[in-house]
């Protein structure tokens, strides 16, 4: 089933959009192999890493292997339908804005949950000034 | 620029740091070179095993040993080597080779029993042995389509 266009403001940071996608593509990773991936410090991975399970999206399991910890890293379900809400909704403003040359792809954009929630129930003003799903994540 | 020309430039940059991310991924997604061949070796040996029809005592456990080994210690073994473990085919390439995969396995088998039946156990063991290197071809395929999904973004 395809997922409801959604922007996430949990995946959307760079660094965590990749490790998303890196992780949405696989069943689960070693700790350095993300690293490696991503081209990151073990501190910045462990820090994404760590935002992502406090949020529920992913799981870490910690194992020891001659004498050495591994970790190992999956997406939740809520953190693979997060992550796929997320690009649909990139796809769908790239998309709109393919279809309609300089509109606005965001302003009848169906609203969507946390911040982005909030910058959907912002759409009483006028279009104009309707900040998008995209702005409010940039916002923060 | 305007509003909608700079969020879908920003929604195409963020696609793009994901088409990244899975070229990455696939980059380093290369099994060792004893993989396919240890893969060959397994299904082959389920090929050979039907050589020894009715030797139950024999091939029962050569068939848990082919089971451990094919369903535990090689993706294990694999998983240590990449750092990554994928069971889901990411795109339709990858999931026809994965079905040719299945569909090649289903062969040699139903082959073993027929051969089995006309050419005694010698029959089965020939066969295994050709299956080693089919095995190897289809299983080099299916890691080059799912890399190659990867890389397209499928």
């Amino acid at each position: 089933m395809k997922p409801q266009p959604r922007l996430d403001p949990i995946v959307h940071a760079p660094t965590r959009l990749q490790l998303c996608a890196i992780l949405a593509s696989v069943d689960e990773a070693e700790f350095a192999a993300l690293r490696d991936a991503l081209g990151v410090s073990d501190s910045v991975l462990s820090k994404q890493l760590k935002v992502l399970e406090d949020a529920g999206y992913v799981k870490l399991k910690k194992t020891t292997i001659d004498s050495r910890v591994r970790t190992r890293a999956w997406l939740t379900k809520a953190g693979r339908r997060a992550f796929s809400a997320h690009v649909a909704e990139f796809q769908r403003i790239v998309a709109n804005a393919t279809v309609v040359p300089g509109r606005s792809p965001i302003a009848s954009a169906p609203t969507s949950t946390g911040d982005v929630g909030r910058a959907g129930a912002r759409q009483t003003r006028a279009p104009a000034d309707r900040p998008s799903g995209l702005q409010a994540l940039r916002a923060r | 620029m305007e509003t909608g020309e700079r969020q879908s430039a920003e929604a195409s940059a963020a696609l793009e740091q994901i088409a990244d991310a899975r070229a990455a991924l696939a980059e380093r997604l290369f099994s060792p070179w004893w993989y396919y061949p240890a893969a060959g070796v397994i299904v082959g040996g389920f090929v050979a095993q039907l050589a020894l029809a009715g030797m139950w005592a024999v091939r029962v456990p050569v068939m848990l040993a082919l089971l451990l080994a094919g369903g535990l210690w090689l993706p294990s073994a694999n998983r240590k080597a990449t750092g990554f473990s994928g069971s889901r085919p990411p795109g339709r390439r990858a999931r026809l080779w994965r079905i040719a995969l299945v569909l090649v396995a289903i062969a040699l088998l139903q082959a073993g029993q027929a051969v089995r039946a006309d050419w005694g156990w010698v029959g089965p063991v020939l066969l295994g042995i050709v299956a080693v290197p089919v095995v190897i071809v289809v299983m080099h395929r299916y890691a080059a389509a799912v890399r190659a999904d990867l890389r397209r973004g499928a």
